[in-house]
């Protein structure tokens, strides 16, 4: 992946505010309880993307605003998932480069990891306060949410770097 | 590789911003936890989130809206014969009920009881399920305009659902009696025997806690909302006693399930009790708001 970020300042900002207004709206779509554990955390999903695509605009304070919304979306305590997509958008931010450099396979993998410590630490928090039980199935979601990493890669990357050749 | 030499622009790779973040975040969760100064930053915040819920909610919508418009005509025949049939059904028993309230309002003014007035409701719709799976919550599309208040208690036409514990403006949050943190006082419909019913977590479980092994419960028996505590008035169905274990220990282990349809009901009801009146907002009435009585 050749370095994205310096040709393209014009067009992202709307892409990014409709990616993460999207993914936001699929964290409230009513599911069936069969399939709640297999719910993606999309918006951890496009926060690690932008991190790593979009550097200048996206970071660390994108992951601790996202994280707060979804606090209030969901009802869990406040600062929750602030702190936990706060630390995802560092890691994510801190080695965009090495990262955007991986092929599509290897970058899955990383945004599979980062959307699981994002899960892990948002449900030790809770588990601290609310005494939840902290059950691996729930993490099947980040199986799920890796799958939109290509997509993601295709529409927004992949698509902006052949237009501009 | 030069990812640790990566530009600052912006600041928001920078290690400061990191620190800035995390602190702050570990200060909201402390704040959140011992006092209730957020919830105006939370009612505000909701304005920003109400778009998304109403798109979130697009995809369900748009799916009831066309099987509706699909749907076959015979099995339209078919069940509006069934609806007319559950109707004369419920129409007999309202008649009943009509005559046992009289007869109700006699003994209690014989034995010069309070009389309870009629408990007012306010239909709500769901918005969202919650997206953590370990916390059984829900968004309705009712909030503090319409007079909805922190503790109110809310419940399908099977039984009680669970309590708001979030206000906002345009919607509130209600967490289930499944929720791990949520207990609800109960008793055995049977015998009145008291006992707090906790939840598991899972949306097809509570569990009776505290109950020695010489307490008359058994399975199958139905347990109803006690209204002690003040929060969920009384007399409610909740859940039914499915299971009785000895486990050896001190008390028994005691597994209900609920009597409401927590995973499929899409319409919810919201109860102001009787007699107290808890909000000074009156919502205007209109065609959703249904008006009963309760003993």
């Amino acid at each position: 992946m050749i370095d994205a970020r310096t040709r393209h300042k014009k067009r992202p900002l709307l892409n990014i505010l409709a990616s993460f207004f999207l993914a936001f709206s699929v964290a409230m779509i009513p599911f069936p309880s069969w399939a709640e554990t297999y719910r993606p955390d999309l918006v951890s999903v496009v926060l690690i993307f932008w991190c790593v695509y979009q550097p200048a605009r996206v970071g660390v304070v994108s992951g601790f605003a996202s994280g707060l919304v979804m606090d209030v979306m969901l009802g869990s305590p406040m600062g929750q998932h602030a702190l936990a997509k706060t630390v995802i958008a560092y890691l994510a931010s801190r080695f965009h480069k090495r990262i955007s450099m991986f092929p599509l396979i290897q970058q899955t993998v990383v945004a599979g990891v980062l959307v699981f410590l994002d899960q892990l630490i948002s449900s030790l928090i809770r588990g601290m306060l609310d005494n939840y039980a902290v059950n691996w199935k729930y993490f099947l979601g980040v199986l799920v949410a890796m799958l939109f990493w290509p997509w993601l890669y295709y529409l927004f990357a992949h698509l902006r770097r052949r237009s501009n050749m | 590789m030069d990812s640790f030499q990566e530009d600052r622009r912006g600041g928001s790779s920078s290690f400061l911003a990191f620190f800035v973040c995390v602190m702050l975040s570990l200060l909201l969760l402390v704040t959140d936890q011992k006092s209730s100064y957020l919830e105006n930053f939370r009612s505000a915040m909701t304005y920003l989130i109400y778009p998304m819920q109403v798109v979130g909610a697009l995809p369900s919508k748009l799916g009831r809206a066309t099987s509706g418009a699909l749907i076959e005509r015979s099995k339209l025949n078919s069940r509006v014969v069934w609806l007319e049939k559950e109707n004369l059904l419920l129409q007999t028993k309202a008649q009943q009920f009509e005559s046992l309230r009289a007869e109700n309002a006699r003994l209690r003014k014989l034995f010069g009881a309070a009389r309870r007035t009629s408990n007012r409701y306010l239909m709500a719709e769901l918005l969202e399920v919650s997206l953590e799976a370990f916390s059984q919550r829900i968004i309705i599309d009712k909030g503090s305009q319409r007079g909805v208040y922190v503790g109110q208690s809310v419940i399908d036409a099977d039984g009680v659902m669970g309590q708001v514990t979030h206000v906002y403006p345009l919607t509130s949050a209600v967490t289930l009696i499944t929720d791990p943190s949520a207990a609800i006082p109960v008793e055995v419909q049977r015998n009145a025997l008291r006992a707090i019913l906790f939840g598991t977590g899972s949306a097809h479980q509570l569990e009776l806690r505290h109950l020695s092994k010489l307490a008359d419960v058994r399975e199958g028996d139905v347990l109803v909302t006690s209204g002690l505590g003040g929060r969920y008035p009384a007399g409610f169905p909740v859940a039914r006693i499915v299971r009785i274990k000895d486990t050896g220990e001190a008390f028994l282990s005691i597994l209900a399930r609920p009597m409401a349809d927590l995973n499929r009901s899409k319409e919810v009801l919201l109860i102001w009790p009787g007699g107290v009146e808890k909000s000074p907002v009156v919502p205007a009435p209109d065609t959703s708001q249904l008006r009963g009585d309760a003993q």
